[in-house]
């Protein structure tokens, strides 16, 4: 109600919304992700499995498609071997690919902390606003 | 498992045959893998609705598929507002021809020609040339698409060219709406050049109205000015100009249209009715009606093609020699 009175208060964010936003930001990460989980062996089921137990969760619908493309763009190599007798297919980081991965690491080191910055900033800018509101 | 392979067989007819294999023998490694997982923590095999409901979280067959091809389009996001309001407005009027149309030959001309009297047929009519408008107007709009794409791809615009753009000043406006004008001009004269050179293959009623000789008489001077129009309005879509040239081309053809409206004219009455056991006193008064209606509509595309061959030669006179750049304005 405080709020409300204000005029601080502003309706809340749609899920969709949201959920489109935060699409976008993982877009980029995925990538960075999927090949850094990479630099060990790995066949789809489980890297999916290894993704989702660091908090990346990706459906198969994105990761299998991802993977073709990294492959075709010479990011990683795979081949087919049997596994518990069944046939599966392990993918692993190319020399290409690794080479690539230490040039986004450092690219996501420069966002983190340009990002960190700015949000320091905006912390810094709104607490001198309240002081001098208040 | 019958469900699982039906799915991937579903899966597999919308993927390229030569990722086929590849793909599907992924997929349904991952997807037995999720199986085999479910079954070992519930320590029992899994039903079928089990079954079903984890396919049904991974998607349709067409869905799952769509996410291993390359996005690709007929008409791109931004096409897509002008493709649509033009497909609406070709609609439009192609309802309210039917509908006018079935109103006249339902109501009182109703007799003069016995099949048009049916709703069936306006609707049919109506269907049939809907369908070619709006196929035409796609295949128009997925090349104009496909033209930029491919500027797009081989870096071959320039931003110093604002037509190359799309850009918003008038010049350009009018450039574009030059070249719409003629894009649009091209198809409908493609359209009714093919009607026309059917007309002769199209069995007359023996009963009802039919056309007088003087049609026949214009059949190839109508398909030569219309393969003449569509040549001038070819020209001017691919490059717009006012250079004297393109107006004395688009005078000549427009003069031959004039003629042509003059003789059509002349040679008036333009429709008769045949055949035995119909009204007499009913079929003269439709065949009078429509005869006005002919002579108003021929005196209004008379008085149209007078003043623009006349607003042309004026352009011509004062246009530059040779292949200007020069703007057309819009409507030309």
């Amino acid at each position: 109600m405080y709020q409300l009175l204000c005029g601080t208060w502003s309706p809340p964010v749609s899920p969709d919304l949201f959920e489109n936003v935060r699409l976008e930001l993982r877009r980029g990460c995925v990538i960075v992700a999927v090949l850094a989980a990479l630099r060990s062996e790995q066949y789809g089921y489980t890297l999916r499995k290894a993704l989702s137990e660091q908090g990346m969760d990706i459906d198969e619908g994105t990761l299998y498609p991802l993977l073709r493309r990294l492959e075709s763009q010479g990011l990683l190599s795979s081949e087919w071997r049997e596994e518990d007798k069944r046939n599966k297919r392990f993918y692993r980081l190319s020399a290409d690919g690794r080479q690539v991965l230490k040039q986004l690491l450092v690219e996501w080191e420069a966002i983190d902390s340009a990002l960190r910055g700015i949000l320091k900033e905006n912390r810094r800018g709104s607490a001198r606003s309240v002081s001098g509101s208040g | 498992m019958e469900v699982l392979d039906r799915y991937l067989e579903a899966v597999s007819a919308w993927l390229p045959r030569d990722q086929r294999a590849d793909i599907v023998a992924e997929l349904a490694d991952d997807l037995r893998s999720e199986l085999d997982e479910r079954q070992r923590d519930l320590g029992r095999p899994l039903e079928d609705g089990e079954v079903v409901a984890l396919l049904k979280r991974r998607g349709h067959p067409m869905t799952v598929a769509e996410a291993y091809l390359p996005s690709r389009h007929l008409i791109g996001p931004a096409m897509l507002p002008a493709y649509r309001r033009t497909v609406a407005i070709v609609l439009g009027v192609l309802l309210a021809l039917a509908v006018v149309g079935y109103a006249i030959f339902s109501g009182p001309a109703r007799g003069a020609v016995p099949a048009l009297s049916s709703v069936w047929i306006w609707i049919w009519l109506a269907g049939g040339a809907a369908l070619a408008y709006v196929g035409l107007f796609t295949v128009i709009f997925s090349l104009v698409e496909w033209h930029h794409r491919r500027a797009q791809a081989t870096g071959a615009w320039d931003p110093r060219d604002p037509e190359g753009l799309l850009g918003t000043d008038p010049e350009t406006a009018a450039r574009r709406s030059a070249r719409a004008y003629a894009v649009v001009e091209v198809a409908s004269d493609l359209l009714v050049l093919y009607v026309w050179l059917g007309v002769h293959s199209v069995a007359m009623p023996t009963v009802g109205l039919v056309l007088t000789p003087a049609w026949y008489a214009l059949h190839w001077p109508v398909a030569a000015y219309l393969a003449a129009s569509i040549g001038v309005n070819l020209a001017d879509a691919l490059r717009p100009s006012l250079s004297r040239r393109h107006l004395l081309a688009h005078l000549g053809v427009n003069a031959f249209a004039l003629v042509l409206t003059a003789w059509l004219l002349l040679a008036a009455p333009w429709v008769k009715v045949v055949g035995p056991g119909l009204d007499v006193a009913k079929a003269a008064t439709v065949v009078r009606w429509l005869n006005v209606g002919g002579l108003v509509t021929l005196l209004f595309i008379g008085v149209f093609y007078l003043t623009r061959v006349v607003q042309l030669a004026l352009r011509a006179f004062d246009a530059p020699q040779g292949q200007g750049r020069a703007p057309l304005a819009a409507g030309q």
